[in-house]
């Protein structure tokens, strides 16, 4: 089946890296493709970002389906665009953010998300709030840096780790969610972090990997989102884009 | 990928059909095996029944940890010994109405279920309610079929038609949830019901179908349920 990921952001090279990234969890007999913006923010650390971002997400996702794409993934926590092309589009539509949290909420009692800047937290919150999963969400914390410098990837897992051992043993989550798809790869390592912490049992989800598993899911069931929730807008000239 | 499905019942026509519906719907890399309970009901209409089929559903789960399996799935939609056969393993343990219920609020704003049974809708509404998806569940409709009589498949098709409309038009459904796996299978004939009666797009869920795709997300990623929610009780087998 053909996936395409779509990170919202205007840095080349995310192409390279978001192919790499998600190539490790997709079946074989998944065909990756992946593209960034024309327009928009390097990176989304704020909601100002995200709002910068979405128009040419959506655009974006609707040139993929156009190419024959079966699912799309837009390659952010904040789920950028992703209910906007879900009226434009009739293809799967996933989000990280949504697809993660559902899955925390199965997998456990209450889940913890331990994204990048506290400045991203009520926008987390608001989200679990709209997805029906607030009871479910014991914390959102944040390891306090920014998207472009998650490069230093021994300060990083240090910095998740302790943070999800904070959500754990002072918020009650029993399991964590990586609050940012950049944080790529470290799942397995927070969690085995954890266990040497004496923290044993609380999985820790990779939310773009996840975002994957869940396209492919719905690609394998022919299933799309529900037309009555996101109904094609109307017909009408929409000037610049 | 090796992947258990319990057929938490007594009958062997059931374990057959579950074997049949879940090979057809596997990834070519996933392997399915399926078993059936030795002891409890021939199929699963009422709580009573559900807490019968349990303790022969948890021997099923130890067993399959035992033999290597990858991941379990309790083929019933009350999830019977879910939660407590995740005490006492360590694999996923999935139940397609957890599953499909997750998937359902996914595709779209509020789902309805609609099951066979009007005595199982308070059962159903009360998984919604556990799950965290109150707010997402339009209704529960039953046909009023008991499960055992869904091997008459188009009366059954059109039975579910004929309730998923109404779920749609009268209770403001935008997604189906098919509210018993002996409906699995059915789900583009109820699609394609809604499609002949102008209700177009609105994705109807297998229920079965979700909790393999489920199962098979989860394998793939390595994940399972988190042991604080569900505290080992160290069980051995003797006991179940």
């Amino acid at each position: 089946m053909k996936i395409r990921v779509i990170t919202p952001s205007t840095m080349r090279e995310k192409v390279e890296r978001s192919l790499e990234q998600y190539s490790a969890a997709a079946r074989s007999d998944t065909q990756l493709s992946a593209d960034v913006l024309d327009k928009g923010p390097e990176s989304v650390d704020s909601v100002y970002d995200e709002a910068m971002a979405v128009a040419d997400t959506v655009k974006k996702i609707e040139t993929a389906e156009q190419e024959g794409i079966q699912a799309v993934i837009s390659n952010c926590m904040l789920d950028p665009g992703v209910l906007p092309a879900r009226e434009k589009v009739s293809m799967p539509v996933l989000g990280p953010a949504e697809s993660s949290m559902h899955i925390a909420a199965m997998l456990a009692d209450r889940f913890s998300v331990v994204t990048i800047l506290d400045a991203l937290i009520p926008a987390f919150e608001n989200h679990a709030l709209k997805l029906g999963l607030f009871d479910q969400l014991a914390s959102v914390r944040a390891v306090s840096m920014r998207g472009a410098d998650l490069d230093d990837q021994e300060r990083l897992q240090e910095a998740i780790e302790e943070q999800a051992a904070k959500a754990v043993e002072e918020d009650g989550a029993h399991i964590i969610v990586l609050g940012c798809t950049a944080m790529r790869g470290l799942a397995m390592d927070v969690e085995e972090g954890l266990r040497n912490r004496g923290i044993t049992g609380v999985p820790v989800i990779d939310p773009a990997l996840l975002a994957l598993k869940l396209a492919e899911a719905f690609v394998d069931m022919g299933l799309s989102h529900s037309k009555l929730t996101y109904p094609e807008p109307p017909q009408q000239e929409i000037i610049g884009f | 990928m090796d992947i258990r499905v319990i057929a938490p019942v007594t009958s062997q026509e059931c374990e057959a059909r579950a074997f049949e519906q879940y090979s057809a719907g596997a990834r070519r890399d996933t392997r399915i095996s399926t078993v059936l309970l030795e002891r409890g009901p021939a199929s699963i209409e009422s709580a009573y029944e559900e807490m019968l089929a349990a303790p022969g559903v948890l021997a099923q789960i130890l067993e399959a940890e035992r033999e290597g399996m990858d991941a379990v799935i309790s083929n019933c939609m009350a999830d019977p010994g879910v939660a407590a056969g995740r005490e006492i393993a360590s694999i996923p343990v999935i139940g397609p109405a957890e599953a499909s219920m997750h998937l359902a609020a996914m595709l779209g704003e509020r789902f309805s279920v609609v099951t066979v049974l009007e005595r199982l809708i308070p059962a159903l509404r009360r998984c919604a309610h556990a799950s965290g998806l109150s707010q997402q569940l339009a209704s529960v409709r039953a046909v009023n079929i008991p499960v055992l009589e869904l091997t008459d498949r188009t009366r059954a098709a059109t039975a579910l038609v004929h309730e998923a409309i109404r779920a749609v038009q009268d209770d403001g459904a935008h997604v189906i949830v098919l509210g018993c796996t002996g409906m699995a299978g059915l789900a583009g004939a109820v699609q394609q019901g809604l499609a002949q009666a102008g209700i177009n797009d609105v994705p109807v869920v297998d229920p079965a179908m979700a909790a393999l795709k489920i199962a098979e997300a989860l394998v793939d990623m390595g994940l399972s349920h988190s042991k604080p929610s569900w505290t080992d009780v160290g069980a051995t087998g003797s006991g179940v």
